[in-house]
């Protein structure tokens, strides 16, 4: 039972090490060849995991094998267009102009009630308010509506904007992050100077502070210490 | 790039092990076979007091071979191989001629089976 545990956790290490290794890309949409590999790791790690009879290292190769496979893989994608063709595949134009690609349908054996199904799912009730429809490589479809039929945006009315960055984040939970505050030259006595003036005299006490672009800082306290 | 060179060197090392620890077991059953004909001839002359001596040295022997075995072989026919041993041994021991031989002919299979099973051929890889 004890090996039982410590190979669980061994392979369980090592898939998470094999998943961080092959890049933030797999928490998001899997190309095909990815989704092979996830289902490969997970039938790989499960067999001497459950099986103490089965050498550990007939999973340890395999996952590593896998591991060197996909990363060869993602690189070659990188490097070549033609390569990333073949091993992704491209993108079908399904509705091209407002019109429906009937023939790229039939390819790829993907049916009109899909179709509809997935527009709506985008907000998009009506399928002749769409100029184009794209089938993206990981199965997700991307939808360009038609410009009569796409939200105004201040551009459209000649409406000047002001920059709108990224509020920095300060704290978190109690913890000052220390290095955003030195990418925008602050310190932390002047986040303690101005969370004094709202009558706060412990950083541990606040839940959550951001500061944005207009140096406007935004605080919550932890609902124990309010 | 430098994951990949870094994945890569891994790989090669291991696939070098594995070429490495097939030469190994290779080599090591060999030598048990060779011994495991020696007790067989020495059955055969009906010398049973040497072939007990030879058999539990090739006892000792296995152990100190296929210690790191089960690292890489399935446990299962490590343990078989360890039984067939000792059923053997004490074959040798009762001088029952018929059964040492049986027994010594399927440990014989037994421990050439071993590289069979990892050796690179076209009937493993399918």
């Amino acid at each position: 039972m004890i090996l039982g545990i410590l190979r669980t956790l061994i392979l369980f290490f090592l898939v998470v090490l094999g998943l961080r290794l092959m890049g933030k890309r797999q928490v998001g949409q899997l190309q095909p060849y990815e989704l092979v590999i996830i289902i490969m790791l997970s039938a790989l790690a499960a067999i001497p995991m459950q099986n103490t009879g089965v050498p550990l290292v007939s999973g340890l190769v395999p996952i590593l094998t896998l591991i060197l496979v996909h990363v060869a893989l993602s690189y070659t994608a990188l490097k070549s267009e033609r390569a990333r063709g073949i091993i992704c595949g491209t993108p079908s134009v399904l509705i091209e102009n407002g019109k429906i690609i009937e023939s790229e349908l039939t390819r790829l054996r993907y049916n009109i009630n899909d179709l509809l199904e997935q527009l709506r799912s985008k907000n998009i009730p009506n399928i002749a308010d769409v100029e184009y429809a794209i089938l993206e490589t990981s199965g997700h479809l991307s939808v360009i509506p038609k410009s009569q039929k796409r939200p105004v945006n201040p551009e459209d009315l000649n409406l000047s904007t002001k920059y709108e960055g990224l509020p920095v984040t300060l704290i978190i939970d109690g913890y000052v992050f220390r290095k955003n505050l030195d990418r925008i030259n602050l310190s932390e006595d002047w986040l303690m100077s101005e969370l004094r003036k709202y009558n706060l005299h412990n950083l541990k006490d606040v839940l959550f502070a951001s500061l944005d672009t207009e140096g406007k800082l935004f605080f919550q306290v932890k609902s124990r210490a309010g | 790039m430098r994951l990949l060179l870094v994945l890569l060197a891994v790989f090669i090392a291991v696939t070098a092990l594995g070429f490495w620890t097939n030469h190994l077991l290779e080599s090591a059953t060999a030598e048990l076979v060779h011994d495991l004909d020696g007790i067989a001839s020495q059955i055969k002359q009906q010398d049973w007091e040497y072939a007990l001596a030879k058999t539990r040295e090739l006892e000792k022997d296995w152990e100190k071979k296929a210690g790191w075995w089960p690292a890489l072989l399935d446990h299962q026919e490590m343990d078989n191989i360890k039984f067939a041993l000792a059923r053997f041994k004490e074959y040798v021991a009762a001088r029952d001629s018929a059964l040492a031989r049986g027994q010594l002919s399927e440990l014989r299979e037994m421990i050439m089976h071993i590289p069979e099973k990892e050796a690179l051929s076209l009937k493993n890889l399918f």
